[in-house]
């Protein structure tokens, strides 16, 4: 399981992303097609090689669009190095600050004990439980976040009931509800993945439009809830249950609540901040701007003492920042030079395609593409063209944000496909052969319920795709 | 007497590799060295995809890593336990060593120093050209 290829082969790809690069811009100029327009085409086709690889680190590809754009002269550098300043990139980074409140004072891990010592009364609830706890935790903070706080839980629950590694089934199914349930919470607000944000980002960046905080959870949460459901039948219908007793895990549970002590004051008031923040963005959160609020209630942080520098330095990572700078950068060229329409086009004159065949083939597209490259990744290639093709066939723009951020998000299957499974996977209980088969159920399931809701309950909320 | 080595990487620890290693022991009556080697591959892989992928912070991947280090070894210690009860019934003579670093590697330092004529161990755990001198089972 490697996240980057090793040096020779990182080399190579590195090489034939340039190459590439290189004889785009040395074809003639299409017809229908500006210079610039080729430009973009070829900076986006090395982009798509370096995210989908991995040859370089995401962030890194990001400042590599960012500098190509002015330098290949596609964008002028005002405009390219402005929208690093987008929204989207200060909500991220304001989520991220909160994030690292609560992780720092232990508040989430407290919540996460005490959510799942509720489960503990029968070893399938305590899937039950694992599989909740973590979904609705990343309700409120990044998926990968919430994977990392949960892995020693979930690790001291399968020492506490001895669990044998790579024998135990009831030990596959601790740690894949643990995966399992990160990503599928990660779907249903902003918070969860910083791809949401991207997604609606790029929708702003496209079309002027915007998307609440509360209209995004409405729009998703019906996918996450049913997901867990099923989520939770796979788990226990393909592995089944081979404990009968699991009270020495609630032992545990209720031991590690025992260490976290009495609740601190700094507990205290980061859980009334986050209470505040979640409050603000649902009711004026598109008055007063996501972002907006985002980075007050971080002021508030440093305010109440909670947080200093030192801390967000070392719980945020700022090449996210990098990464969806490049991706909105790389999107707008795309609108504005033509490009986009032009692969619109070219696309649209060789393939014959529905609004309905787009819907199943963007979201089947992005499900099985996560499974190989980050989520956030399938986001930045998939969605630009997703906007311009959907436009041509009269689907709503909002639609398509959801048809693509939404599957992106839901990788059940491979390690590499996303930290909460790389993060299981690393417990050393199963093996990835274990996985393969519930893991592209639950991808096709997934894909499955995804169609139904967007065809059945988005129309009845006013969002109708077709 | 006679020095056998069977040696663990990972966390999955087959029953059929205890069950040869001590009745080969048994059979010539050889000490048994029970290796485990512990690389830090895992954890380092997670947190760096953790890290590129994920975006997390330095502070919670290293959090990470550590728990990931330690949660192997806890469930690697409870396997060792299982192999250590066995030639402890069977009364064979043994020591557990634990090595750190490169698995083929590892092997090849212990075994010279502990004297070993015979090396067990998994059939995709392969320690390839490093083993002359040696002679290995694989399983």
């Amino acid at each position: 399981m490697d996240s980057k290829p090793s040096f020779p082969s990182r080399g190579l790809i590195i090489g034939f992303s340039l190459a590439l690069l290189s004889l785009v811009l040395l074809l003639p100029t299409p017809q229908g097609l500006s210079v610039e327009g080729q430009r973009v085409v070829a900076i986006f086709v090395m982009a798509i090689v370096l995210w989908a690889s991995a040859a370089l680190p995401l962030s890194v590809t990001g400042i590599l669009v960012i500098a190509a754009l002015p330098l290949l002269g596609a964008m002028d550098a005002k405009t390219s190095y402005s929208l690093f300043g987008s929204p989207a990139v200060f909500f991220i980074l304001g989520a991220f600050i909160l994030a690292a409140a609560m992780m720092k004072t232990g508040l989430s891990m407290r919540l996460s004990l005490q959510v799942l010592k509720r489960f503990g009364k029968s070893p399938s609830m305590l899937i039950a439980g694992v599989l909740f706890t973590s979904a609705s935790m990343a309700f409120i903070m990044p998926e990968h976040a919430v994977a990392a706080i949960m892995f020693p839980v979930v690790l001291d629950i399968a020492l506490a009931l001895e669990l044998e590694p790579m024998k135990s089934r009831y030990g596959t199914l601790l740690f894949l509800a643990l995966a399992w349930g990160s990503v599928i919470g990660g779907i249903a607000t902003l918070l969860g993945g910083a791809r949401n944000p991207l997604a609606i980002a790029l929708l702003s960046e496209y079309y002027g439009l915007e998307v609440g905080f509360f209209q995004w959870a409405v729009i998703a949460v019906p996918v996450t809830i049913i997901m867990l459901f099923v989520a939770f039948a796979v788990l226990i219908l393909y592995f089944g249950l081979d404990v009968t007793d699991v009270s020495k895990a609630v032992s545990t549970l209720e031991r590690d609540l025992l260490d976290q002590g009495d609740m601190s004051s700094d507990e205290k008031k980061v859980g009334l901040v986050m209470l505040a923040t979640l409050l603000l963005w649902i009711v004026v959160g598109n008055r007063l701007g996501l972002a907006n609020i985002a980075l007050i209630s971080s002021v508030f942080l440093f305010s109440l003492g909670v947080m200093d520098w030192k801390d967000v330095e070392g719980y945020v990572n700022w090449g996210v920042i990098l990464m969806y700078g490049g991706a909105i950068a790389l999107g707008s060229a795309l609108v504005s030079t033509g490009a986009a329409q032009w692969i619109t086009d070219l696309f649209l004159t060789r393939v014959s395609l529905s609004p309905l065949s787009f819907l199943f083939a963007l979201s089947l597209l992005a499900i099985f593409l996560t499974e190989g490259i980050s989520n956030t990744a399938t986001v930045a290639i998939v969605l630009p063209i997703g906007f311009s093709v959907g436009a041509a066939l009269g689907i709503n723009p909002i639609a398509t944000v959801f048809i693509v951020a939404l599957p992106s998000g839901l990788a059940f299957t491979l390690p590499i496909a996303t930290p909460p499974n790389a993060i299981a996977y690393s417990s050393g209980y199963y093996e990835i052969s274990d996985v393969i088969k519930p893991g592209l159920m639950l991808n096709m399931l997934a894909w499955i319920i995804f169609i139904i809701i967007a065809l059945v309950y988005w129309p009845m909320i006013g969002l109708n795709v077709l | 007497m006679e020095n056998i080595m069977v040696v663990f990487s990972s966390t999955d620890i087959p029953q059929d590799l205890i069950d040869r290693s001590i009745a080969l022991s048994k059979e010539k009556g050889a000490k048994l060295i029970i290796l485990d080697v512990r690389d830090s591959g895992m954890s380092e892989k997670v947190g760096e995809l953790t890290e590129n992928v994920g975006f997390m912070g330095d502070k919670i991947v290293q959090n990470l890593k550590k728990q990931i280090s330690h949660g192997r070894c806890d469930v690697i210690y409870q396997k060792l336990t299982i192999i250590e009860d066995a030639a402890k019934r069977e009364g064979i003579p043994y020591e557990i060593v634990v090595e750190r670093g490169p698995f083929a590697e590892s092997i090849l330092r212990v075994a010279k120093k502990k004297n070993v004529k015979t090396i067990v161990c998994q059939s995709r755990e392969s320690i390839g050209s490093h083993s002359s001198g040696f002679e290995v089972l694989q399983l």
